[in-house]
């Protein structure tokens, strides 16, 4: 990834980079800017210049000391936890989702869905190279679910999770999250911090389910809104 | 126990006719948050436990099947 910086208003410089796609087949770069959700006036500069308004992500914190699972796995799935985790298969999962995730919505462009697998198989293959770990869900061998996630001085984040389209809406991503959170006790005072895009309904939802596991605690940050040019 | 079941259900969408509903998942009237908040309330009303192996749509579709799934359990 080549970073860069963008010169905005009275010399201010936005948080940008450049991503370099590895598929050297790759229809073109993208341009990707975050600022804070408050920062109307670049935000004005940057539409002026082209950029696209994707989404606002929510810091969220959830204080995990006193976390308690919810919703066991049952017979027929289970769930493990790994670094040794495939990229491909985490992928056929993950491709069927995310179609408005800031970080890959690029359905403003014709060719939305070739360029957004492009984009999410590069985020995950970033993962695997940090060593992220991996909360598998699988049903008879076959993975139905993922949560990757990373604890860093006992704070936990998960940069990416989602479940198959036939299990969305059902509930089942509460096993899956659960098994992550209460991995997550094993740091001392742990605490998980998400960045949600707040039009992602379902997953704010389900962490004020994981706060009510937690004995109720939820604390919301700053927003950053994404911006994105082609 | 249905009408405690029923109480449930009122409990988490005042806006659901549960009596007389037949698709309440594959409407899409009860979402994944309604869904794991009545599992929550049945798991403590009723003493049981559960899992994700009974999240099928067949389970959560009408009353008398919610009700049938707590007795099967």
């Amino acid at each position: 990834m080549k970073t860069d910086q963008l010169i905005l208003q009275n010399g201010q410089t936005a948080a940008c980079y450049v991503d370099e796609l590895p598929d050297k087949n790759a229809k073109e770069d993208y341009i990707s800017v975050e600022l804070t959700a408050k920062d109307r006036e670049n935000a004005l500069i940057l539409m002026q210049r082209g950029f696209f308004f994707t989404d606002r992500c929510v810091t969220l914190e959830i204080p995990l000391k006193n976390f308690r699972p919810m919703l066991k796995p049952g017979k027929r799935f289970s769930l493990s936890v790994t670094d040794q985790w495939e990229e491909k298969e985490i992928f056929q999962v993950a491709q069927k989702s995310f179609g408005r995730d800031p970080r890959f919505a690029l359905d403003l462009w014709n060719e939305a869905t070739d360029l957004k697998n492009e984009l999410l198989y590069h985020f995950i293959s970033s993962q695997k190279q940090q060593g992220l770990t991996a909360t598998c869900l699988r049903r008879e061998g076959q993975l139905e679910g993922f949560n990757l996630w990373q604890m860093k001085d006992g704070i936990g984040c998960i940069r990416l999770g989602a479940v198959s389209v036939q299990y969305q809406g059902t509930g089942i991503a509460m096993a899956l999250y659960s098994h992550t959170l209460n991995s997550m006790k094993a740091w001392d005072n742990p605490l998980l911090r998400d960045f949600i895009a707040v039009s992602n309904t379902a997953s704010l939802n389900l962490h004020a389910m994981l706060a009510r596991c937690a004995g109720g605690e939820l604390h919301f940050g700053i927003g950053i809104d994404h911006y994105l040019k082609g | 126990m249905k009408e405690k079941v029923l109480e449930i259900l009122k409990s988490v969408r005042q806006d659901v006719d549960f009596s007389t509903a037949t698709a309440l998942i594959d409407d899409g009237i009860l979402d994944s948050f309604d869904i794991i908040s009545i599992v929550s309330d049945l798991n403590d009303a009723f003493d049981v436990d559960i899992t994700a192996d009974e999240l099928e749509p067949e389970n959560f579709n009408t009353v008398d099947a919610i009700v049938k799934l707590i007795g099967s359990l």
